[in-house]
């Protein structure tokens, strides 16, 4: 599992808990891995949405201007399983080796 | 963020493009913060764009960027000298046939499918570069039909009207070459000179308001029109200027500055 597969794992586990905007997404995963660029971070994030895992939405606020909202596709939750499913098996693999 | 605006839109397609300069509005400004904390946490602008390029879509947008530039390009070049008939003629001339007009309505209908309107695109008013350029443009089509109509199909009355100026202004015969030529020197600058602008343009019709395409599709229309009339004036060939006939050319270019006004009216659209 490569850094770019963690970043998107977490961007899939962040937008299943509610939809979030691009802003909200970043800085959130910039605490988690602040040597990671946001631009980075930023383009894992359009490649989820070209991909079809997620999609982009014009939602409303109380207090200022219309925002682009992330939310998960059906084919994001699967890719979000997936990539779970992975981590897993290298937490275990990696528990395996005393590596904890 | 003006920076980041215009790389976006030259790399990526122009949905994407608005999402994610979108994006980036919010970014860059919750919180606020200053450019030095801008580049250290995004990068550059052209770097922030780079990882977002989709290649297939960017290098068709390239490929086509490069096939509107090399139509208007070697149209303007042709006109690059006092020979101009013979650099047309080696690039455009099939037989009897010209290639040029070809050329510019080639140009033309790609421009205008590629900057087509888009369905969600919301109106607005055209900006004012554009309608200045049009008009400008709109002029020197008109110069180029004065210059046809009083050298080529009136010419008698034109010698005339001159000579009724001899008094003032010296021998008629010098005086008419004189001008002829100068006229001929400023309709084969004017293309090669407006050819480089007319690449400006795509850019702008890219990165800023794809209506710039209009300007793109009218300066095909008055590069064509002025190189047609200046490779039947500057012919040293009697055979042909006599087979396509003096007259002839006012018709074709009136034909090619309607196809061209109307491909200016739907890239304005």
């Amino acid at each position: 599992m490569l850094k770019k597969d963690l970043i998107e794992l977490c961007l899939l586990h962040l937008l299943s808990q509610g939809d979030q905007y691009g802003y909200e997404l970043l800085r959130r995963l910039h605490d988690a891995f602040p040597d990671t660029q946001e631009s980075a971070v930023y383009a894992i994030l359009r490649g989820l949405c070209r991909e079809g895992c997620s999609e982009q939405y014009t939602g409303q606020t109380s207090d200022g201007p219309a925002r682009k909202y992330y939310r998960l596709t059906d084919s994001g939750t699967a890719r979000y399983g997936e990539l779970l499913r992975q981590w897993r098996t290298l937490l275990a693999a990696l528990g395996a080796l005393g590596i904890n | 963020m003006a920076r980041l605006e215009r790389a976006a839109r030259w790399r990526l397609p122009p949905q994407e493009a608005e999402d994610v300069i979108a994006d980036y509005r919010d970014i860059v400004g919750t919180p606020p913060r200053s450019e030095d904390e801008l580049r250290r946490e995004l990068g550059k602008p052209r770097n922030v764009i780079r990882p977002l390029i989709q290649k297939k879509p960017y290098y068709t947008w390239l490929a086509v960027y490069v096939a509107l530039a090399a139509c208007v390009y070697l149209l303007g070049h042709t006109g690059f000298g006092f020979y101009s008939w013979e650099f047309y003629r080696l690039c455009f001339e099939l037989g009897h046939f010209h290639l040029g007009p070809v050329f510019a309505l080639l140009g033309m209908a790609l421009a205008l499918v590629w900057f087509r309107r888009r369905r969600d695109e919301p109106k607005s008013p055209v900006p004012k570069g554009i309608i200045i350029t049009l008009a400008v443009l709109l002029v020197w089509i008109g110069l180029v039909f004065l210059f046809n109509w009083a050298v080529l199909c009136a010419k008698d009355d034109f010698f005339a009207m001159w000579g009724m100026m001899e008094p003032l202004i010296g021998p008629r015969g010098h005086l008419v070459y004189r001008s002829m030529h100068l006229s001929t020197w400023a309709m084969c600058l004017l293309p090669f000179f407006v050819s480089y602008t007319a690449l400006y343009w795509l850019v702008k019709a890219r990165v800023r308001d794809r209506r710039w395409a209009a300007a793109y599709v009218l300066a095909l229309t008055a590069i064509v029109i002025t190189m047609e009339t200046v490779a039947l004036v500057t012919s040293m060939d009697p055979t042909l200027f006599i087979e396509i006939g003096l007259r002839a050319n006012l018709p074709k270019c009136a034909v090619i500055t309607v196809i061209g006004l109307i491909g200016t009216g739907v890239a304005l659209c």
